[in-house]
């Protein structure tokens, strides 16, 4: 009420107010005030990202073991890196189909979760709630829990078997064949929740008029799914892929707490290597480059949707 | 109304298929339900178990694994005896000096970006959005480490805390909140001479409550449930945060599955119990940015 009051007495006045701004209060308005607002958080930004961002670059052309000053070495980080060193390649096609993963079961079980949450009538605030706590959950925690569950003595597997459900009872984490896929369930259980909130989000928003036009048309659920929903949701279906494919290139922490990269570099990704590298190996200069060839993927990700985009895609 | 009818009229005519679709959506929603749901009760159910019973009740598997039949507070009272708690209220302190700083600082540059005009705005804006959402961790982990030691931040509570007040999802909520304020209301403001840190104080901020908890939030669960970092920087005891205090325990103590558990049911139910009442803030905010 006051400040509807204040507007009123006062909006007369600002034209005359505004007509004699100096260049002094020009200056403090379009100069001075908003670089001092936005000087903290960009001095915040210059010292833990900017910085670090180029010492990395700079780092990955050098021999540097993390303890003294290494030599210039040029590109010879990169070129063992892609021509000497087979585990990278073995990282990089692990990283891939961690992709090909996240890509893909994620996706569906949340376009299938939203679909579902979205028609339901009672409790689908509770259901949604439920579904979605794994995703603010620590890493630390929900692989605390996991590593328990798949214990083959003692976790489901030792259930499931004593009630002569066979065949789940072996060291899922502790065999080259199924460590991968093993992380990639654990990650997918605490991420995909949150995926499935992002599209129940963007379906609600979806005008109903538009569903009931699609039943006079006489549409069926698939139809109704395929030229309702899915233009809806589009742009945040999108935008998560891609968000999801530069993430892809950064998985790390529940393969390093689960596995660590192993058995015998079965589950190792190019974050785990360059960890490795950098903090335990002493080949610092070397794990700066892979951090840069991390950072060259995840900036060609973004390259591909830019360009999309200026096709004519709407993104 | 014509829609409506048709509706009806379906139902009328295949009452089985009506009721049976619903059916399957929810038997599909509480298995899903139950995936999230098992694991957390029993992990609750061990925490509050003897060491040597966690795993009794397993297999054969009965409900008794997922409630604590031979109740006892063994493990919470061992991980406190080790010093849990100093954990917890390390990450308590560090996750609130995040929110305010943090706040403090994407604040004031969410409202200059959002409310004035000047040079180079729309560039810098993207830049410092785009280094954080896209510069990997992993790429700056190492030099900014290097940085903190040259300044001598290792095992201090600024090494702990300045990486974690970047955050660019903050900084896009405030700016567009910010920039969806009528201008009347800050117009009005100036004219009665009020400075612009009073304008964002006393006009802007009161109005800002939504914004203000989804940003809160975001932050203080990021800070809780970070790991790598402060592995990293402060390996010191007296500066261990919640998520390395688990951590380590997992490699040092890996047989005492009920202090493990207890560890993490505490970990875990600081961000549950914090996203549940304000969960509608915390999807619009992930989601109002997420679509931008």
């Amino acid at each position: 009420m006051a400040i509807a009051d204040r507007i009123g007495s006062s909006l007369a006045a600002v034209p005359d107010k505004l007509a004699d701004e100096g260049w002094r209060r020009r200056f403090l308005r379009n100069v001075f005030v908003p670089w001092l607002f936005i000087m903290p958080l960009l001095l915040i930004h210059i010292f833990v990202v900017a910085i670090p961002a180029v010492q990395g670059i700079y780092l990955s052309l050098t021999d540097w073991t993390g303890i003294r000053p290494g030599n210039f070495i040029g590109l010879e980080n990169y070129y063992q890196l892609f021509f000497e060193d087979e585990t990278f390649g073995k990282a990089l096609f692990n990283n891939i189909q961690w992709m090909a993963f996240f890509l893909t079961v994620p996706f569906i079980l949340a376009l299938f979760g939203a679909t579902m949450l979205s028609q339901i009538k009672r409790g689908g605030m509770v259901y949604r709630s439920i579904l979605f706590i794994p995703y603010v959950l620590a890493s630390v925690v929900t692989t605390t829990i996991w590593k328990n569950l798949l214990n083959p003595r003692k976790g489901i597997g030792a259930a499931l078997a004593d009630l002569g459900i066979e065949g789940f009872d072996v060291a899922f984490l502790g065999r080259p064949d199924s460590a991968l896929l093993s992380i990639a369930f654990i990650d997918n259980w605490h991420f995909w929740g949150f995926l499935m909130i992002l599209f129940l989000a963007a379906m609600q928003a979806i005008p109903p008029v538009l569903y009931d036009a699609a039943k006079i048309d006489g549409a069926n659920r698939w139809q109704e799914f395929r030229h309702v929903t899915m233009p809806g949701i589009r742009p945040i279906l999108l935008f998560m892929f891609m968000m999801v494919a530069i993430w892809s290139f950064l998985a790390f922490d529940y393969i390093w707490l689960l596995t660590q990269g192993g058995p015998g570099g079965a589950s190792e990704v190019i974050a785990t290597q360059l960890y490795k590298n950098a903090f335990l190996r002493f080949e610092a200069g070397y794990g700066a480059a892979q951090g840069v060839v991390i950072s060259i993927f995840a900036g060609f990700i973004i390259m591909i949707f830019v360009m999309l985009r200026r096709r004519g895609w709407d993104i | 109304m014509n829609a409506h009818v048709t509706r009806l009229a379906r139902r009328n005519r295949k009452p089985l298929r009506a009721y049976l679709l619903p059916a399957l959506v929810y038997c599909l929603l509480i298995i899903g339900v139950l995936i999230v749901v098992v694991p957390l009760m029993w992990a609750a159910a061990a925490s509050f178990t003897p060491n040597h019973k966690v795993f009794e009740y397993a297999y054969p598997f009965s409900w008794r694994a997922l409630l604590p039949v031979d109740f006892t507070l063994e493990a919470y009272d061992n991980i406190f005896a080790r010093g849990f708690g100093r954990s917890i209220s390390n990450t308590f302190f560090l996750a609130f000096a995040t929110v305010i700083i943090g706040g403090a600082a994407n604040a004031l540059a969410g409202f200059a970006f959002g409310r004035f005009e000047f040079r180079g705005k729309n560039a810098l804006f993207m830049i410092i959005v785009m280094l954080t959402f896209l510069v990997p961790v992993d790429l700056t982990a190492i030099p900014r480490y290097i940085l903190i030691n040259n300044f001598g931040w290792i095992n201090t509570w600024q090494g702990l805390l300045v990486p974690g007040l970047a955050n660019s999802l903050v900084i896009f909520l405030f700016r567009q909140f910010f920039a969806e304020i009528p201008q009347e209301l800050i117009d009005a403001a100036r004219v009665d001479g009020a400075s612009w840190l009073r304008v964002l104080w006393s006009i802007v901020l009161p109005i800002s409550k939504p914004v203000l908890v989804a940003a809160g939030l975001l932050m203080f669960i990021s800070q809780w449930n970070s790991f790598f970092w402060p592995l990293l920087v402060a390996p010191r005891q007296e500066l261990r945060v919640v998520q390395v205090a688990i951590s380590l325990a997992v490699e040092q103590h890996r047989t005492r599955w009920n202090e493990l558990l207890a560890g993490s049911m505490i970990a875990a139910l600081v961000p549950i119990l914090l996203v549940m009442p304000f969960q509608r803030y915390y999807v619009q905010a992930i989601t109002g940015t997420g679509l931008e």
